[in-house]
């Protein structure tokens, strides 16, 4: 009747109950890809990280016995993995931003098909690409902590040990991550984002 | 403390992340301060405007790198840990010594098939072919039990956690059917042994069908399992198929039903009154299409034939003055034993119309655990809700709370005009972690206090596949939860997605609890049907606490029974008692119960008769009046915002008993005898399937939605699933 914990799962999947795996994999996918999605700004690139993650568990690199959960391991070596990517990235930066700024090429939106909303739509959309350029923008430390808040909704005690740092950092750099995007959103477009363009 | 400072706290006061202390401040800031406000909503709109980038989905063939890429790093892992460590070895040793007759036996049995694989070691066989098949049976068996004794403990957990490693292997060969007495041997000491954990035998469990069910959930193909076996004759290989390290209950189905035992007739003389509450709950009958539709007998304890029977809309009329519902009631000759009468008791709610819709404050609680992950729940959900959102008018404020590990208010209080914002929350759904859903139902509620409108409608919608697991995740103490807070005037809708982990007794009592209803919905059909067509029975209660009681005249009666409703039987006392919960009715519901009446005349032995009492004298029967009449119906109810209920009572007399029953009548009563035939009742007759279809086929009536007809091809799955004998119940006619 219990729905099995993430560490009950790894135990069983590490004692060679392999649908254990599956459903790891089926509950961390969305998240971890998402998570690496939004921080290092393409697809191909969270997809290898996501990659990273699932082989570090095959590997058996989580153990057992730690303490720490295993949400927490997972979005950490998803983190590793994303720092990795950007440094190598570093090297080919004007190839990615040429390539990220079009947006065009991935598939970013699918819109749901609800005729009379097509006007709300285009704002939506516009909406959407304003919010990835400015998170695109913004500097990674900032950005993993708020993704993991906004996004993943982990809580600060969870993105401290994820981020290795302390609760009270957490909450700067969460802090200092939405005044950023508040004025990169606001100066973006005054218009689509209005009501917060005031302050 | 300048604004400047107070900033990062309202920034963690929005996450919920601030101290007790930092609470206060910030909040006195927020009574206090313009400016705060104003940096408070400016902080939530910017969470809003994030979450207009909704998830993506990695690609799927990613996906299956991923896994593929993860099995060929475990197969190779499995290789390397196979050839070194030395207490492995010698468990493979003992292993083969005492596999060694399944192993020849499934090699000459797959004859051709295996083929020999390159580069692995070269070992011989204790004994050759013929000797090995020639062992007796038990002595196998024993042998097995004692050479794993020898092994000591330590190598023995290592060997098993090697093994089991392998699990997965694609059985293309030797079908069940060719098993040899051997093998018929084997498995059953083996399917003894599956009962105590500790044995040793579980070890060689071989060809289970399950792990080969596992095996096909990944869409790949491993190698099966192969061992070389040291000889001096050459390279054999041999398969075999090791055990997981505990038995595996079979298909992790863990679904939960109740167990319900059926009213039986009751003798008027003993019993005149019959006190129940009403049930405008649907979900059995989807969750028995589910089952049906999916091959399955459904479970005894999953069939509620009230909720089969209202599943299906009467065409009562609509209720004239001041009462918010009608009643209507038609008597006719049962149809699955004709000595029988049946009464069919209706009750029409009132439709409201737009004008006349109350304001409403609903509370959306959605479960997005790991177990909401399948194509049938979240994904469904969504579907379902983004169809109901379409529906949503101003006056119709919505809030979403998620929980998962835990509880987190996702929309606070919009209204239905803004859409959009609410559809996009809906977007970002994605499911993950373990199910906090007592936390999550504490919030919700929380939600609606706080956003409660007085005389409006009041409701937490809670959508869940029921597998509550952390908190206060008693049923008791959840149920005393909602008792406490239906209290305030909250309502609560159940609705029940999935299957598997689905806990349908659980949601049943939630909704039951909370002055609510519950459905399942397993199709899109369904959500449209809850969620879009019948939305305003989904939302709008119009009357609450509903209860009937029906007195029966013993000049015509001998003997009844209440058709379903076993979980909502209430003492002759609770009927004028206010205090006592009941059903809800919701705008345009119909509600059917339907009673088998054995008549007066009757010659039939109803049994549970007592002695005749010793120490009072008989009462003489008093001649009254009302001879002609069958029974009087007597309902209480509330209107959802008053405590005090009003009584409507209407009587039945011998001539309104029609030989011509009407196309709701021949329906329901269809539906009944369906349910009665799926719970193999023991008071169903002659009830068969045929007959069944003959009547639902010819009341099939309008249909408009394809309802009724897709009543008719369940009917026609579950024969085909339900055992002959039992629809006839020709064998066990005198059985009982």
């Amino acid at each position: 009747m219990n729905q099995r914990s993430d560490e009950q799962l790894i135990r069983e999947y590490y004692g060679g109950q392999k649908e254990s795996f599956t459903e790891l994999f089926n509950r961390y996918k969305l998240p971890l890809f998402n998570f690496a999605r939004r921080i290092l700004g393409n697809r191909a690139d969270a997809e290898d990280a996501l990659s990273e993650v699932f082989m570090a568990i095959a590997t058996r690199k989580y153990t057992i016995e730690s303490t720490a959960k295993f949400s927490t391991w997972a979005y950490t070596v998803t983190r590793n993995a994303c720092l990795t990517c950007l440094r190598k990235q570093r090297h080919t930066l004007s190839l990615w931003r040429k390539r990220d700024q079009g947006q065009g090429e991935e598939e970013q939106w699918q819109l749901p098909d609800q005729g009379p909303l097509q006007s709300e739509q285009a704002v939506l959309k516009e909406k959407v690409l304003a919010v990835q350029t400015a998170l695109q923008l913004m500097p990674v430390n900032l950005k993993e902590a708020l993704v993991l808040r906004e996004y993943q909704d982990l809580s600060y005690k969870d993105i401290a040990q994820v981020l290795g740092c302390s609760l009270d950092n957490v909450k700067i750099l969460i802090y200092r991550g939405r005044e950023f995007l508040s004025n990169h959103l606001s100066s973006h477009d005054p218009e689509l984002f209005g009501k917060e363009g005031s302050l | 403390m300048n604004f400047d400072e107070l900033k990062p706290l309202i920034s963690a006061y929005v996450d919920g992340e601030t101290s007790e202390q930092e609470t206060r401040l910030v909040e006195a800031a927020l009574d206090s301060s313009e400016e705060a406000r104003q940096y408070y909503t400016q902080l939530k709109a910017i969470s809003s405007d994030l979450h207009t980038w909704q998830n993506e989905n990695p690609s799927s063939d990613v996906e299956l790198k991923i896994q593929r890429e993860v099995f060929k790093k475990e197969g190779q892992a499995m290789q390397r840990k196979q050839l070194l460590p030395k207490g492995a070895t010698i468990a493979v040793a003992v292993l083969i010594m005492v596999s060694a007759p399944l192993v020849v036996q499934n090699y000459l049995k797959r004859g051709t098939q295996s083929h020999p694989v390159k580069g692995m070691i070269t070992a011989g066989l204790p004994g050759d072919v013929s000797q090995t098949t020639a062992y007796p049976v038990k002595g196998t068996v024993a042998d097995a039990r004692h050479a794993s004794q020898v092994v000591d403990e330590k190598d023995k957990l290592k060997s098993r956690k090697d093994l089991s490693g392998a699990a997965e292997t694609k059985r293309q060969y030797a079908p069940n059917y060719l098993k040899s007495e051997y093998e018929v041997a084997r498995d059953a000491s083996i399917n003894l042994s599956s009962q105590s954990p500790k044995s040793d035998q579980t070890f060689f469990r071989a060809r289970s069908k399950e792990t080969a069910e596992t095996a096909k959930e990944f869409a790949y193909t491993t190698t099966a399992s192969m061992i070389a076996i040291p000889g001096k004759d050459g390279d054999r290989v041999a398969y075999y198929e090791p055990l997981l390290p505990y038995p595996v209950e079979n298909n992790f189905n863990t679904e939960q039903y109740d167990d319900q035992v059926e009213n039986e007739f009751l003798k008027v003389t003993e019993n005149p009154l019959s006190t129940f509450s009403i049930d405008v709950d649907t979900a059995s009958y989807a969750n028995l299409r589910r089952l049906l539709n999916s091959q399955q007998t459904p479970p005894v304890g999953a069939v509620r034939i009230e909720e089969m029977v209202n599943y299906f809309v009467y065409s009562y009329p609509q209720p004239k003055g001041e009462d918010p519902f009608s009643v209507n009631i038609e008597v006719g000759k049962a149809p699955w034993k004709t000595d029988h009468l049946l009464a069919k008791i209706g009750l029409q709610g009132k439709t409201l119309t737009a004008d006349t819709l109350p304001e409403s404050n609903l509370v959306f609680l959605i479960d997005v655990s790991g177990s909401m992950e399948d194509s049938n729940k979240l994904p469904l959900l969504k579907t379902g809700f983004k169809m109901l959102v379409q529906q949503l008018r101003p006056e119709e404020m919505v809030s979403i709370v998620t929980y998962a590990g835990n509880a987190g208010v996702l929309l606070d209080s919009v209204s239905g005009s803004d859409k959009q914002r609410i559809m996009s929350a809906i977007d970002q759904l994605s499911a993950g972690g373990s199910t906090a859903g007592a936390q999550g139902i504490l919030t919700a509620y929380e939600l609606a206090a706080k956003n409660l409108i007085k005389g409006g409608n009041n409701r937490v919608i809670l959508a869940t596949d029921g597998d509550f697991n952390i908190g206060v995740s008693n049923d008791s103490e959840l149920v005393k939860i909602i008792e406490e807070k239906r209290k305030q005037g909250i309502f609560l809708t159940v609705l029940g997605f999935g299957m598997g982990n689905y806990k349908d007794s659980k949601m049943e009592k939630l909704a039951d609890k909370g002055n609510g209803n519950y459905y399942y919905i397993d199709t899109e059909r369904e959500a449209k049907k809850v969620l879009v067509r019948e939305l305003g029975s989904t939302l709008f209660t119009i009357a609450k606490d509903v209860k009937l009681q029906i007195e029966f005249n013993p000049s015509q009666v001998k003997a009844y029974r209440l058709i379903g409703y076993e979980n909502r039987m209430l003492a002759k006392e609770d009927f004028n008692d206010d205090t006592k919960d009941a059903g809800e009715l919701g705008a345009g519901h119909t509600v059917t119960a339907l009673y088998e009446i054995i008549p007066a005349s009757s010659e039939e032995d109803v049994g549970g008769s007592v002695d005749a009492l010793k120490y009072q004298v008989p009462q003489a029967k008093p001649e009254i009046g009302y001879s002609d009449e069958v029974m009087t119906v007597k309902l209480r109810y509330k209107k959802p915002d008053e405590e005090i209920s009003k009584l409507i009572s209407q009587s039945v007399t011998t001539a309104q008993i029609t030989e011509s029953p009407s196309e709701d009548f021949q329906f329901s009563s269809a539906v009944a005898e369906f349910g009665m035939l799926l719970k193999n009742s023991k008071h169903k007759g002659n009830a068969s399937f045929e007959d069944v279809l003959k009547r639902a086929r010819a009341a099939q009536g309008k249909d408009e939605w394809g309802y009724r007809a897709e009543l008719i091809d369940l009917v026609q799955k579950a024969q085909t699933l339900v055992p002959e004998t039992y629809t006839t119940g020709y064998g066990f006619k005198n059985a009982e």
